[in-house]
């Protein structure tokens, strides 16, 4: 798996036939499958190019810092660009914009985070194109003090045929936190399909119960619990598995 | 030996068992019959520690110790296993880290993947299950004799001693219901001091897993006590004859 490296804000030169990268830009050339690590940084600025007729598979990994990010994501005709990533932060501030660019382009962006801070997330995904897919799947753990802002905005203008636009967005909250989901489909065509689904909420106390029935202690059931939440929103490679799980399972003890 | 003496229990400030008593000894097999909300499954609750369910008097002891103090995790630890009426689906837990830890649990040890892989693969097998369901999510999108199946399969990896079956029959197909009865009876003639507890509406299960006894419930006691025969008459008379028996004696 390829992976790109960004320290203190910059990119790594990479050099790999399958990527092109230029001041803050990366264009994917090829299919494939690639991360993206954020280490030390605190403000993040990239565009992220998607060719025509191309599917590439992304994972992005940030940890323990306070951090800005303000993506963006082209994507040109017949591609799909599908997107795990996992957060544990200090604190975040992200405002990303996903732009549909070409005819039948798709976006698939699954997002888990462990929320510690104040984290205020705004996605915005314009449907520039008609046939275009978005299927947005976010999904925080919430820790005891922090807060969780999610601003989801969908966008298809008049004449924009046959838009599919799908929003999930849950927020488990351990303990007292301030949370917020706003799911926005701005749309001006009759022809689009939306979708969403906002949930905030604690652990289910039946699930617990069950996990417990099985003779599993309660922070063990609440780690798989939370694992669970996590890990199964979010394709991860094998680098990366052990890590998040390390962080979760310090969860439960808390 | 689980042993229940004078239990009365409340939920939402709702008496719904009312100086139950129940003993049963090792090795013994007991079905508890009553219409719908008489307190059947609230009695599994109880046993398995549910918090929800408050135990305002009386005792629960199994092999001697005080049930009431310890939690859930305990009390399976202690051998005591709830098969429940409606198994949870819990998203995004795969059933096999759900499996293997509890197994570990259970056993105080951590349960090495080759053994683990093989236990699985021999239970599935005499369930007629697809082990596929082994590596998805936890109950998620399992018909509802493949979530009876697997809580079966749980009771061949977990080994319990005392096995509550809450409506094990609900949802299950006749030959699913088969599968699993002489699965559980195989596990009993395996394990023959293992005692279990069936609740149940239906007597169909009691073919495959013959009871010592059968109580009657109604208004959160045993009204009534007999052995198969009771079932059966139940199932041709219904609860009616019973309670209007108990009022005349």
């Amino acid at each position: 798996m390829n992976k790109i490296k960004v320290v203190n804000n910059m990119i790594i030169p990479y050099d790999n036939d399958d990527i092109s990268i230029y001041d803050n830009n990366i264009t994917f050339l090829e299919n494939g499958n690639f991360i993206i690590e954020y280490i030390d940084c605190d403000n993040i600025n990239l565009n992220i190019n998607i060719n025509k007729n191309r599917c590439i598979n992304l994972f992005e990994y940030s940890s323990n810092k306070n951090i800005n990010v303000k993506n963006k994501y082209f994507i040109l005709d017949s591609s799909s660009l599908i997107i795990s990533k996992f957060y544990s932060n200090n604190s975040v501030t992200e405002n990303i914009d996903i732009y549909l660019n070409g005819e039948k382009s798709s976006i698939k962006y699954n997002f888990s985070s462990i929320s510690s801070g104040r984290d205020k997330y705004t996605i915005n995904i314009y449907h520039n194109k008609d046939n275009t897919r978005s299927d947005i799947f976010n999904r925080t753990v919430a820790k005891e003090n922090s807060s969780n802002y999610f601003d989801i905005n969908s966008f298809v203008n008049n004449g924009i045929l046959d838009t599919y636009l799908n929003q999930h967005t849950k927020i488990i909250t351990l303990g007292e936190s301030d949370n917020r989901i706003n799911p926005n489909m701005y749309t001006h065509d009759n022809s689009t399909t939306a979708i969403h689904a906002s949930v905030i909420g604690n652990i289910d106390g039946d699930d617990l119960f069950y996990l417990m029935s099985r003779g599993i202690n309660y922070k063990d059931s609440l780690n798989l619990i939370i694992t669970g939440i996590i890990l199964g929103n979010i394709n991860v490679p094998d680098d990366y598995r052990q890590k998040i799980i390390d962080i979760l399972s310090k969860i439960g003890g808390e | 030996m689980l042993k229940i003496e004078n239990l009365d229990v409340r939920v939402d400030n709702k008496e719904i068992l009312n100086n139950f008593n129940l003993t049963i000894n090792d090795g013994e097999v007991h079905a508890i019959m009553g219409p719908n909300g008489v307190g059947k499954s609230t009695l599994s609750r109880v046993i398995m520690g549910d918090s929800n369910y408050k135990v305002t008097k009386g005792s629960i002891t199994f092999d001697g110790d005080n049930m009431i103090p310890l939690s859930v995790d305990e009390r399976a630890k202690k051998g005591i296993f709830l098969a429940m009426q409606y198994p949870l689906e819990i998203e995004g837990v795969s059933n096999q880290d759900f499996l293997r830890t509890a197994m570990s649990s259970v056993g105080n040890k951590q349960v090495g993947l080759y053994d683990f892989i093989l236990q699985c693969e021999k239970g599935s097998k005499e369930l007629s299950m697809n082990q596929e369901l082994i590596h998805r999510e936890l109950n998620v999108g399992f018909s509802g004799g493949e979530k009876k199946k697997n809580e079966v399969l749980q009771i061949k990896l977990l080994h319990p001693k005392f096995i509550i079956l809450d409506e094990l029959d609900s949802g299950l197909d006749v030959d699913s219901l088969r599968i699993c009865a002489e699965n559980i009876w195989k596990y009993k003639e395996d394990n023959p001091n293992t005692s279990i507890l069936i609740i149940t509406h239906h007597p169909k299960i009691l073919e495959y897993i013959k009871p010592n006894f059968v109580h009657v419930v109604e208004d959160g006691t045993i009204i009534k006590t007999g052995n198969y025969i009771l079932a059966t008459i139940i199932e041709k008379d219904g609860y009616n004859v019973i309670a209007k028996e108990e009022e005349n004696e």
